[in-house]
């Protein structure tokens, strides 16, 4: 989610929250008899309000596994996510007086610090990355299907060789997947199989099975030389010189698909950083939830 | 060459991936439920033992540590929101006597006594619950004995003794010619002792006040009540009426000792008339010069006797507050006490005012003692009674069932 303009009412009611907050706050510190802690009224207040801010940030969750109920728009939650999740950590502080004594609230505020950190950090990795998959990874997949689109682009690629190099175990590949519709491969009457020699097909064959192969196999290596894309080019130049005219298009077709697995392992790349966070952020922050109903009981009880 | 639409590119995805858990939701779900195992196992771990601990808000005070197990020690069995400790939990430990009977309101245990802070005092309140009562102070008699609109230390009022001017010791005393002519020091004198000079009364710290001055530990080494040539003991420091009867049992003693000195020098032959001669002659010199130096001699009783007024000195100035001279024992005396000098009398008001202490004492300059419990305490402990224990060693520990209130 980018935050941009639109962020604007939420901004404005987030400072104005705070701002007021902190007033409060200012002469409940100062003369409050036996200072600021959470058991006074006021720092009731502020911890009730707190809590209720990172409970409505932690129902996102939940709102995201029923996303037909009519309860607000997606957008709403996760802008009040991000928002009221921020805010939650001042209120907290508030609502302690900046102090956290005993194990559990001591526990809970480390908590708190790291979820809204790791909060603030993935919500600028969203702002910035998704640009950035969306410029340099044209050809992004749904990231759970990384798996079956590499293989079958390793399909394609021993579909296109097979073909070339008259190995009907291979060409039959190609007919299974442009039937199959998963793949846009060939146009029709490439299917026919192109005039080369023994040797420039033993030739072709080699490069397939001894670089592209491995390459298609291992995509997240760097060791091959299709892993870079100028080196690439290069490859694919300089294989294009040792074979006839009538082959380049199908050439052309494997440095295609080689691309287009760097393009992936980039997307993966990208995916990881993108979300990696989220596994610091929802365990410790249904854990901080959890401890926060568990003070809060605590606390009444006492 | 090949072709790339949305069309086929959407059609190459797996559409069953929907419902299947992937990396990083799965490892999403095993790390959250890792970690509300951790909590819940620390948290159980206490739980079986019945140990409180990690609900406290705050470490308790040494004095309290013991309690930290047990939230209902103190906050009893009832909970609930805006329930706080209440005075009776304190009561059942503590004897902590009202402030004072005229006060309008009593604030509860915990506003001054903030629990759950550490390490730090427990008796050191805040200024803001004495100022909540002494910047507007009413009482229930509407009678004011003290100052009414006291904010802060700047506001303190003149001490009282300070104000009244002088000092109404009672007797005669020239600081200036002991401690100018006759080079003595302070100490000579004056050393801090604390609970032996300060008398009945609790609370009062080991070398808060200064020894009371007595002839015999301090004045007799060179003002010996020596009242006859004759007699070589000097007379005690009593009454006139003590010391009628010793010298006159001196004298008595000596004569029957010495008879060839009856008639001698003018005097009378007869041992009773000598006697009585000789006391007439040493008590006009004791009354009217050795004991006249100090005190006020008033005239003669019906015994034919002077009446001596007793001699008031204070050794505890500030009634309402302490002080602890060893505290200050890095300050020369003259620091706070500078009339001493050159004090001819001992009615001269030497002890220093509260501009003295605001010196110091003042939130520019030191940090910290400069607030109403640097110097006042709150409960009037000449009216605590004390209370009965209720804890068993084994309680105490935990080691057994605990006692509520």
């Amino acid at each position: 989610m980018r935050i941009d303009a639109t962020h604007k009412g939420w901004a404005i009611a987030t400072i104005g929250i705070l701002a007021v907050a902190t007033i409060g706050y200012l002469p409940y510190s100062l003369f409050y008899p036996g200072g600021p802690t959470g058991n006074t009224w006021p720092g009731l207040i502020y911890g009730v309000l707190g809590y209720a801010m990172m409970l409505f940030a932690g129902l996102l969750g939940a709102r995201k596994k029923r996303p037909l109920w009519r309860i607000g728009r997606a957008k709403v939650w996760m802008r009040g996510h991000l928002w009221l999740g921020a805010l939650s950590l001042p209120m907290i502080l508030f609502h302690a007086g900046f102090a956290a004594r005993g194990p559990l609230t001591f526990v809970m505020t480390i908590l708190l610090v790291v979820v809204v950190l790791s909060g603030i950090v993935g919500a600028m990795l969203q702002h910035y990355l998704p640009a950035r998959i969306m410029a340099e990874v044209p050809l992004e997949t749904i990231y759970e299907q990384l798996p079956v689109v590499r293989e079958q682009l390793r399909e394609e690629a021993g579909a296109i060789v097979g073909r070339l190099c008259a190995r009907p175990e291979f060409a039959a590949a190609t007919a299974s997947t442009y039937e199959t519709g998963r793949v846009g491969v060939l146009e029709a009457g490439d299917e026919e199989t192109v005039d080369l020699t023994e040797q420039e097909r033993a030739n072709l064959w080699h490069v397939f099975t001894t670089g592209i192969v491995p390459f298609l196999r291992e995509p997240e290596s760097k060791e091959s030389p299709l892993a870079n894309a100028i080196k690439a080019r290069l490859y694919f130049e300089a294989l294009r010189r040792q074979c006839p005219a009538s082959v380049h298009e199908a050439l052309n077709d494997l440095e295609s698909i080689c691309d287009e697995e760097r393009q992936l392992t980039r997307q993966r790349r990208m995916y990881l950083i993108l979300h990696s966070w989220l596994l610091v952020h929802v365990p410790l922050a249904v854990t901080l939830l959890v401890l926060g109903a568990i003070h809060a009981v605590v606390a009444i009880r006492y | 060459m090949r072709i790339r639409t949305t069309k086929t590119l959407g059609q190459r995805v797996d559409r069953t991936y929907i419902g299947k858990l992937f990396a990083i939701p799965l490892w999403r779900r095993i790390l959250t439920a890792g970690s509300l195992a951790i909590v819940f196992g620390w948290l159980g771990l206490y739980a079986v033992t019945r140990n409180q601990t990690p609900y406290t808000a705050g470490a308790l005070t040494t004095s309290h540590a013991f309690l930290g197990k047990h939230c209902a020690d103190c906050h009893g069995e009832k909970g609930g929101i805006g329930i706080k400790v209440a005075d009776k939990q304190c009561a059942s430990c503590h004897d902590a006597p009202l402030h004072n009977t005229e006060q309008v309101t009593v604030p509860a245990c915990i506003q001054c006594h903030v629990e759950h802070r550490g390490e730090m005092r427990l008796a050191g309140a805040t200024d803001q619950g004495c100022v909540a009562c002494h910047s507007n102070l009413k009482t229930r008699s509407g009678k004011l004995n003290v100052a009414a609109g006291v904010d802060s230390l700047s506001d303190h009022p003149e001490f009282r003794a300070v104000a009244a001017g002088t000092d109404p010791v009672g007797i005669k005393f020239n600081h200036a010619k002991h401690v100018g002519d006759l080079s003595q020091k302070c100490g000579d004198c004056h050393t801090p002792q604390g609970l032996a000079a300060a008398g009945p009364g609790k609370h009062v710290l080991a070398r808060a006040l200064m020894t009371i001055p007595t002839y015999a530990g301090t004045c007799m080494p060179c003002h010996a009540l020596n009242f006859d040539d004759k007699v070589s003991d000097p007379a005690p420091h009593e009454k006139p009426e003590v010391i009628h009867e010793f010298v006159s049992a001196a004298l008595t003693k000596y004569i029957s000792a010495h008879p060839g000195d009856l008639g001698k020098d003018g005097t009378p032959g007869n041992a009773v008339a000598w006697v009585k001669f000789r006391v007439d002659s040493d008590e006009k010199q004791l009354w009217g010069t050795t004991c006249a130096r100090c005190h006020d001699m008033q005239t003669a009783g019906p015994s034919g006797l002077p009446v001596v007024p007793p001699a008031k000195v204070e050794a505890r100035w500030f009634t309402r507050a302490s002080f602890d001279h060893g505290a200050h024992q890095g300050l020369t005396c003259a620091s706070c006490h500078p009339k001493a000098a050159t004090s001819t009398m001992a009615s001269d008001m030497l002890l220093p005012g509260i501009a003295t202490c605001q010196s110091c004492h003042n939130a520019s300059r030191i940090s910290s003692g400069n607030t109403c419990s640097t110097c006042h305490v709150y409960h009037d402990w000449s009216k605590e009674k004390g209370v009965d224990g209720k804890f068993t060693i084994d309680k105490m520990t935990g080691l057994a069932g605990r006692p509520h209130a």
